[in-house]
């Protein structure tokens, strides 16, 4: 099953089993088994120009051995009918400065990008983050 | 024949299957600027590759003369972003001369050949050489 997410001006697609969790985001700093979480807005992580949701917002928790990964979106949507999701050019997935993006699907004939959050969340536990955000801290 | 800058360049016609207005690509997160997104066109999903950025031109914003060019080369599609599209022109084969041998890379490796129109040189691109410069990591 397909999941589609809404941020500020974007939406992205990921699959449901990468999520283990959706509800309102937390405060806490460690979850229920002690894991540190790791929480960021999920608009800005991917683009500068997506500014943070605010008002009624959701999160994406992952979990993963030794951290937690809670993503902040505005809105999440089950798709009933999963779109067909192709797989990026060689030429731009051998650009990418890390392999977030797994493919492209065509919702209302528009690109949307599809996330692979669980190689997203390992590398955000490990410190790894795209340029902008990096220059943003 | 197509313009980046105020240099004239070209693709043989074999290569492109439409030319589309500028529209704002959707973006890839973590893709360089060389790749600023993809673009849906007849329900084909097409990259767009920068073709100043990859030939090492200043970025320019895009306007009313921007276009994007749709690329087919074997099994790779793309959307090129040119400065603005001239004309179809027909030319023989023994207007082409070879590319000068000390042009500095990337122009190099991408242009093919080169020939005059209205006195004016223009550069004949090479597709292949477009898809491999643009996977190249930088």
């Amino acid at each position: 099953m397909i999941l589609l997410l809404e941020t500020t001006t974007r939406r992205y697609l990921c699959r449901q089993h990468d999520v283990d969790a959706i509800g309102a985001p937390g405060v806490a700093d460690r979850d229920e088994r002690g894991r540190p979480i790791i929480r960021r807005q999920l608009g800005p992580l991917l683009d500068p120009a997506d500014p943070p949701v605010a008002g009624r917002i959701h999160a994406l928790r992952i979990i993963l051995r030794r951290r937690t990964v809670e993503l902040v979106v505005a809105r999440v949507d089950l798709l009933v009918e999963a779109p067909v999701i192709h797989p990026l050019a060689a030429f731009v997935s051998a650009r990418l400065q890390l392999p977030w993006v797994y493919g492209v699907a065509l919702l209302a004939e528009q690109p949307v990008v599809a996330l692979d959050l669980r190689r997203l969340a390992a590398d955000l536990a490990l410190g790894l983050q795209l340029a902008h955000s990096q220059e943003a801290q | 024949m197509f313009r980046l800058a105020a240099e004239r360049y070209a693709l043989l016609g074999s290569h492109v299957r439409e030319i589309m207005r500028w529209r704002s690509p959707t973006p890839i997160p973590g893709a360089p600027p060389l790749l600023p997104g993809i673009i849906n066109q007849r329900g084909q999903i097409l990259a767009v590759i920068d073709l100043r950025l990859l030939l090492a031109l200043p970025a320019a914003a895009p306007d009313r003369a921007t276009r994007l060019i749709w690329l087919h080369h074997e099994e790779f599609d793309a959307a090129l972003l040119v400065d603005s599209v001239d004309d179809l022109i027909a030319i023989d084969a023994t207007q082409l001369e070879p590319s000068p041998a000390n042009m500095p890379d990337p122009a190099q490796r991408l242009i093919r050949a080169i020939f005059r129109y209205h006195d004016q040189p223009v550069a004949v691109l090479d597709p292949a050489a477009i898809f491999a410069l643009a996977q190249e990591a930088t």
